[in-house]
C-alpha cells in the first residue's frame, strides 16, 4: 500500500509525465523525412534583411530583450548589434524541470548590401522584433571629368 | 498527408525554445515566439494534448515564420482552465493542476 503512495508522489512531482512532447504526431510527415529533427533543434530566426531602393531594412528576433539593453551601431557598411537577457529568478517554490531557452549576451554583425546614411538609420523594438531601418546612401551616378 | 507537405511549403516552420516550471498549483511553460501576436495565437486541447501555433506577420525566406509545437498533458493538468499570455514575444502557458492532483493537507482533530 505504501508502495502504490510513493508511485503517486512520483507521478505528481515529474512534469515530464504530465507533459511530454508529441512534436513527432504533430509534425507528422516532416518528421517522417526528417527523424527527430524538430525535437532536437527548436529556435527561430537569428534576422531578415529586406532591401528596396531607398533603404535596407533588417529585423532582429529578440524575444523578452528590454529596449534598453539592445544597441545598434553602424560602421561604413556593417551593421553590429548587441543586446542581453537574463533568466529571472523563479519565486519561492517554484522549479525548472525542462529548459531550452538561452539567455546572456546577443551580437551579431553583418556587411550591408550598400553604403548608408548612419545619421539616418532607425530602430523600434515590438512583440520581441528588432526593425532597423537604413536609408541607402544616394549614388552620385556617373561624374564626367573635363579634360584640360 | 499531403497538408503536412503543403504546410511545408507555404510555411517557415519553427519549434520556439521552451523553458517548463513547475510549483505546486500547476505547471507553467515558456517560450520564445518573437512576433507572435495574441490574435494570430491558436490553442487547442484534444485527447490530452495541447497543440499551439502562432503566426507571424514576418517572412523567412519568402515565407511566412510559423511557431508550432504540441505537448502531451496528463490528468494531472485541468485542461478548461489552460491560459496563455503573449507579451514581448514571449508566450506564457498556465497549466493548472485539476484539483484531485493537487495536494490536500489533512487536519486532525483530536478528540
Amino acid at each position: 500500500m505504501l508502495a502504490r503512495l510513493n508511485d503517486n508522489w512520483g507521478i505528481l512531482n515529474s512534469p515530464w509525465k504530465a507533459l511530454n512532447e508529441l512534436q513527432k504526431e504533430f509534425y507528422g510527415v516532416l518528421n517522417g523525412v526528417n527523424e527527430g529533427f524538430y525535437r532536437l533543434s527548436t529556435g527561430f530566426p537569428k534576422m531578415t534583411l529586406d532591401e528596396t531602393e531607398k533603404d535596407i531594412t533588417v529585423k532582429v528576433f529578440l524575444p523578452g530583450y528590454s529596449s534598453e539593453s539592445i544597441d545598434v551601431e553602424v560602421v561604413s557598411d556593417f551593421l553590429t548589434v548587441r543586446a542581453s537577457r537574463e533568466r529571472a529568478e523563479l519565486p519561492e517554490g517554484d522549479s525548472y524541470m525542462h529548459r531550452e531557452r538561452s539567455f546572456g549576451s546577443f551580437e551579431e554583425t553583418i556587411k550591408l548590401p550598400s553604403l548608408v546614411q548612419s545619421n539616418k538609420v532607425t530602430a523600434e523594438a515590438k512583440d520581441g522584433i528588432l526593425t532597423i531601418v537604413l536609408p541607402k546612401q544616394k549614388s552620385e551616378g556617373p561624374r564626367v571629368i573635363k579634360v584640360k | 498527408m499531403t497538408e503536412a507537405v503543403e504546410n511545408v511549403k507555404e510555411y517557415a516552420v519553427y519549434a520556439p525554445p521552451a523553458d517548463v516550471i513547475e510549483n505546486h498549483a500547476g505547471i507553467k511553460v515558456v517560450l520564445d515566439v518573437p512576433g507572435a501576436k495574441a490574435d494570430l495565437l491558436e490553442i487547442e486541447v484534444e485527447d490530452k494534448i495541447l497543440k499551439l501555433k502562432a503566426d507571424t506577420e514576418l517572412m523567412k525566406n519568402d515565407k511566412p515564420v510559423r511557431y508550432q509545437r504540441a505537448f502531451q498533458i496528463s490528468d494531472e493538468i485541468d485542461a478548461t482552465k489552460i491560459s496563455a499570455i503573449v507579451n514581448n514575444g514571449i508566450l506564457t502557458l498556465d497549466l493548472p493542476k485539476a484539483e484531485h492532483a493537487k495536494v490536500h493537507k489533512i487536519t486532525v482533530k483530536s478528540s
